[in-house]
């Protein structure tokens, strides 16, 4: 941290600021009835490790009104392994599953830290562009990429879930 | 450029540092809409500015009061060619809580309950292709004769991330 050095380094600056990714265009993906993840291809945030970090998500999606996008917030660390990345996290968000029906709900979770997939998100779509907000903290304990896979859930194989452009995953290191 | 971009023996520019801190303003004075009228006024103080070619993840937390009913418009104007994906969590018609996805310049309404102050919180991405000043409009929803007003200590703030 910057405020323990007689000397500033290159990382320390680079830490002042947030890092930030953020999706210049929509992508999208045709739903399927199973967990078929795979990562978002522009959220992607290397963090340092044995640090803490601010983190906020703003998630922008088009689904129609029955299907979800169902996403996670994930650390490097295969399920099982000792020495994950622990995250808790405030979300508002249009719900299902565990936030319940398709109703603007604010939710508060907290991860175990060894598990891989750390934080899953639901969110019902309403046929038009919604929001997804996520606030919180990730604690790191290896450096790695934070990433985003995501499906999108529906019954119509035929259906779409767009994850769309503006979408942003920004982090501020705070220890 | 941004500090998030310096290495190790690297010549830190004046462009660097301006990634370090957020441009930010905070509201000095409350504004008072125009009455009787759905026409938006830009904020005094509310505006940035922002370099061309550059990103931004900007946060916005209002405060207002409005006439229940007439409630108040809040709507952003970005520099020319900017592309601009926001979310607002707001109390929306008849106070019902809403988070609302939308994009470049389009306004929300926003839920008045008469001189309880009423809060927000706007958060997004914008992405600039010329510079230019982005800033904030505000006015009645519906035209009363009791102004909407944009009170003090609602504060704007950029980062630039890339």
């Amino acid at each position: 941290m910057i405020g323990d050095l007689l000397r500033i380094a290159a990382p320390d600056i680079r830490d002042i600021p947030p890092r930030s990714a953020f999706k210049p265009a929509d992508e999208t993906r045709t739903v399927s009835p199973g967990l078929v993840f795979a990562d978002d291809t522009d959220l992607l945030l290397d963090l340092d490790a044995d640090s803490s970090y601010r983190f906020l998500l703003t998630l922008y999606y088009t689904a129609a009104s029955s299907d979800l996008l169902v996403a996670y917030l994930a650390a490097p660390y295969p399920a099982g392994t000792a020495g994950g990345w622990s995250i808790g996290r405030s979300q508002l968000g249009y719900g299902s599953g565990p936030l319940g029906g398709n109703t603007l709900e604010l939710g508060a979770f907290t991860t175990t830290p060894e598990a891989e997939t750390l934080a899953l998100l639901y969110a019902q779509g309403g046929g038009s562009m919604r929001a997804v907000l996520v606030a919180g903290t990730i604690v790191t304990t290896a450096p790695g990429t934070l990433r985003i896979p995501w499906y999108g859930s529906s019954s119509t194989s035929t259906n779409t879930v767009t994850v769309n452009a503006g979408s942003e995953l920004t982090a501020w290191k705070s220890g | 450029m941004t500090a998030g971009s310096i290495y190790a023996g690297a010549q830190i520019t004046a462009d660097d540092i301006q990634g370090v801190a957020p441009l930010a303003v905070v509201k000095q004075n409350d504004t008072a809409s125009v009455v009787n009228s759905t026409a938006l006024s830009a904020d005094p103080e509310l505006r940035l500015n922002l370099d061309a070619n550059s990103a931004y993840r900007f946060f916005f937390t209002p405060m207002y009061t409005a006439v229940a009913g007439a409630d108040m418009t809040i709507q952003f104007t970005f520099p020319s060619g900017a592309t601009a994906t926001y979310l607002q969590v707001r109390n929306g018609t008849g106070g019902v809580l809403v988070l609302a996805a939308t994009t470049s310049g389009n306004a929300g309404r926003y839920y008045g309950n008469g001189s309880l102050a009423q809060g927000a919180i706007i958060t997004g991405t914008i992405l600039t292709a010329s510079a230019g000043t982005f800033q904030v409009l505000s006015g009645q929803a519906t035209a009363n004769a009791t102004a909407a007003v944009m009170l003090k200590g609602s504060e704007l703030d950029c980062w630039k991330v890339g």
